[in-house]
């Protein structure tokens, strides 16, 4: 018996690792993976994808609705994928931070430099300088010179008045939900 | 820890790398041989800054123009410390034009005047510096930077009229000079890293810092640590520490968190107790100056010093208790703050509008109406209502201070009354709250008349320089107005210059 079956596992063994079905073997795996990784990949641009999980899930939530600015951008049709992990390397780089555990709950908030702002408001800035010329002072053209969007701009938070740490304006008060506004008049 | 954390990031940046070779792209490998600490360098500079204030600026523009490498490191996310939230007033002595408006100066008499406010604890060399430069440190502002100064302002302390005025009457129009020069230079202040420590060599000289790139403030496990080689100099102009409550109340117990500052949430003390550890030596550190202009009615510096320090001289500031004068309205920020303090609650400058409508800035005064600190009432009586305060002494005492004022001379408590001063009466009258807040560090690290930092040996720590309110010595127990401009500007261009004239160490 014993004979037997070893020499059976060892013919098995031998078909296993025989090239042709070796190679067959590799390429279903191949085919497999490419279909699946095709179809996470598809899946993944749809932002409810992100909801999965359940860390994303707030951001997610407050992209689909509320008084956030992140809601804003889904009803101007931006997707989580339109900011965030634009590249594949950077989709693969977050895989691997969730497979190594390297993230915080919630998550460390990203800074957005101005360049990655202006790639789509671009012609917006200089309307943004019009629109907060308040007299009294003009939040995007200060005496703090050119600073950082995302120092007042927060997407998936409510945004602050970066002046409020020294100045009292009285335009504070217009701002809307979006806007921490309890700072104003403190 | 360190070494784990190094070993980690390098772990980190393994996996970066691999990703950006995926995409093709190049990584840059850390540089430079190895410390007795075994410390991988992953930037250098000939010259590093820490700190993007008047002072850090102006030494990392001197160095670059002198040939240096440079890098200055900022941790808030926005440039310009305090100097770029300051009220713009530059002394200097023996200028154009001081002498467009027939002021007769001279640095001799701004060292005299800096002296008698220092309570003569000022080290002489250093104040007597900043005084013959400060002329030369105003006109480098105004020709090489292109910073527009508009008027000739007065300070209290000061003997005449010598404080420059920036157009904007804020210091940001220096700062933001300073900045487009630097990037006209190729110099960029990297925001949000915050010096850690100093790393040094076997014979004790800084040859680097390391710092926490992403920094976020208030958030000390943010960001990740980086190793900046200096390969001349590292410059200190971390600025003062008047916001660091902790730090503040060990050297004045009386500065509790009772008192607002007008600093910047990021004027704290580390960067200078890191060079206290490293054997530096300090002085005047519990000489911690409260601003006895500044109101209760409004955040930080405000409006109201630019209204009231423009109005001494010319109206009166009462005790409302009493509806009597109290101070020599025009001395130094140390009498008036330790009175107003005395005295225990806020009190009142009041003045006409001859005089504000003369002294100060419309825009100033038009932003205080709008934030409600400044206020305009029609008649006196009015005022006395609505501050509480007795209205027959107010009234006789403003009869009293309006008889100095046509002789120009005040018998009470002799303050100098403005060269075209009228008496108090043309309506409305203007009123501000004065409660003093925490507003400048005289004290720091001792350097010598080449800023470098001195140890407890007298000896200079090699590789290290500092300027700026780090600094100590210059002011003594008080420093006047528009002074702090001069020293930065003045201390920090040597320190620039001395720096890049460093021999490498390699």
């Amino acid at each position: 018996m014993e004979a037997h079956n070893g020499q059976t596992n060892e013919v098995r063994k031998k078909a296993f690792f025989r090239p042709k079905v070796l190679l067959g073997v590799l390429a279903a795996l191949v085919v497999v993976a490419a279909v699946a990784g095709g179809v996470l990949f598809q899946a993944s641009k749809k932002p409810s994808f992100c909801a999965t999980c359940h860390i994303i899930e707030p951001y997610y939530n407050s992209w689909k609705g509320g008084d956030l600015l992140a809601a804003k951008h889904a009803e101007a049709g931006v997707d989580c994928l339109d900011c965030h992990h634009k590249s594949t390397v950077a989709k693969i780089g977050e895989g691997i931070n969730y497979l190594t555990g390297n993230y915080e709950n919630p998550l460390k908030e990203r800074d957005f430099s101005m360049e990655e702002c202006l790639s789509c408001h671009k012609d917006d800035f200089a309307e943004a300088v019009a629109a907060t010329d308040f007299g009294e002072s003009n939040p995007h053209d200060s005496h703090l010179g050119e600073i950082e969007c995302h120092l007042c701009h927060k997407m998936h938070r409510q945004s602050e008045v970066y002046c409020a740490q020294c100045h009292d304006f009285s335009w504070y008060k217009d701002l809307d939900k979006s806007w921490k506004t309890e700072l104003a008049g403190s | 820890m360190i070494e784990k954390e190094i070993k980690r990031r390098d772990f980190l940046k393994g996996i970066a790398t691999a990703g950006l070779a995926v995409a093709g792209v190049t990584a840059l490998a850390g540089c430079g041989p190895k410390t007795t600490e075994g410390i991988k360098w992953n930037e250098e500079a000939d010259v590093v800054v820490i700190g993007s204030g008047f002072a850090g600026l102006a030494a990392a523009i001197e160095a670059k123009n002198a040939g240096a490498t440079v890098k200055v490191i900022e941790k808030m996310p926005t440039p310009g410390g305090n100097s770029i939230i300051n009220g713009g007033d530059f002394a200097a002595a023996g200028t154009a034009m001081q002498k467009e408006q027939g002021v007769e100066d001279s640095p001799e008499l701004m060292l005299q005047d800096m002296l008698k406010a220092g309570l003569y604890l000022n080290h002489v060399d250093k104040a007597r510096i900043v005084c013959e430069q400060s002329k030369d440190a105003l006109e480098w502002a105004i020709n090489y930077l292109g910073a527009k100064f508009a008027r000739l302002t007065y300070h209290g302390g000061h003997s005449v009229p010598r404080t420059h005025q920036t157009e904007s009457a804020s210091g940001s129009e220096v700062v933001n000079k300073m900045l487009a020069k630097l990037k006209e230079l190729g110099v960029n202040v990297e925001l949000r890293r915050k010096f850690v420590r100093f790393i040094q060599n076997e014979e004790g000289r800084v040859i680097g810092i390391e710092v926490r790139d992403g920094y976020k403030f208030g958030d000390e496990k943010s960001g990740t640590p980086v190793f900046i080689k200096a390969k001349k100099a590292v410059v200190l102009a971390s600025g003062g520490f008047s916001q660091d409550v902790k730090m503040r109340t060990i050297h004045d117990p009386r500065l509790t968190e009772e008192f607002e500052s007008t600093n910047q949430p990021g004027a704290t003390g580390e960067a200078l107790r890191e060079a206290l550890k490293i054997g530096a030596m300090d002085v005047h550190m519990d000489w911690i100056q409260l601003g006895p202009w500044a109101s209760p009615d409004e955040k930080g510096f405000g409006y109201v010093p630019l209204f009231s320090e423009r109005v001494i001289g010319y109206g009166p500031i009462i005790n409302p208790k009493t509806g009597k004068r109290f101070v020599n309205e025009t001395g130094n920020r140390k009498e008036r703050a330790d009175a107003i303090i005395l005295i225990g609650v806020p009190v009142i400058h009041i003045a006409d509008s001859y005089a504000v409508e003369k002294q100060v800035v419309p825009s100033t005064l038009e932003a205080g109406l709008k934030n409600g600190a400044i206020k305009k009432y029609n008649t006196l009586e009015e005022v006395a209502k609505t501050y509480n305060i007795p209205l027959q002494p107010f009234l006789a005492e403003i009869a009293r201070w309006n008889s100095f004022v046509a002789k120009g001379k005040d018998d009470d408590f002799n303050c100098k009354i403005g060269k075209d001063a009228k008496p108090l009466g043309t309506p409305p009258f203007y009123v501000v709250r004065l409660w003093p807040k925490v507003h400048h560090c005289m004290g720091g690290l001792v350097t010598n008349t080449k800023a470098q930092v001195l140890n407890q040996d007298f000896e200079p720590i090699k590789g290290l320089y500092a300027a700026g309110e780090v600094m100590g010595g210059t002011h003594g127990a008080v420093r006047l107005g528009g002074v702090a401009m001069a020293d930065c500007i003045v201390f920090g261009r040597i320190a620039g210059k001395e720096a890049a004239n460093e021999e490498p160490w390699a």
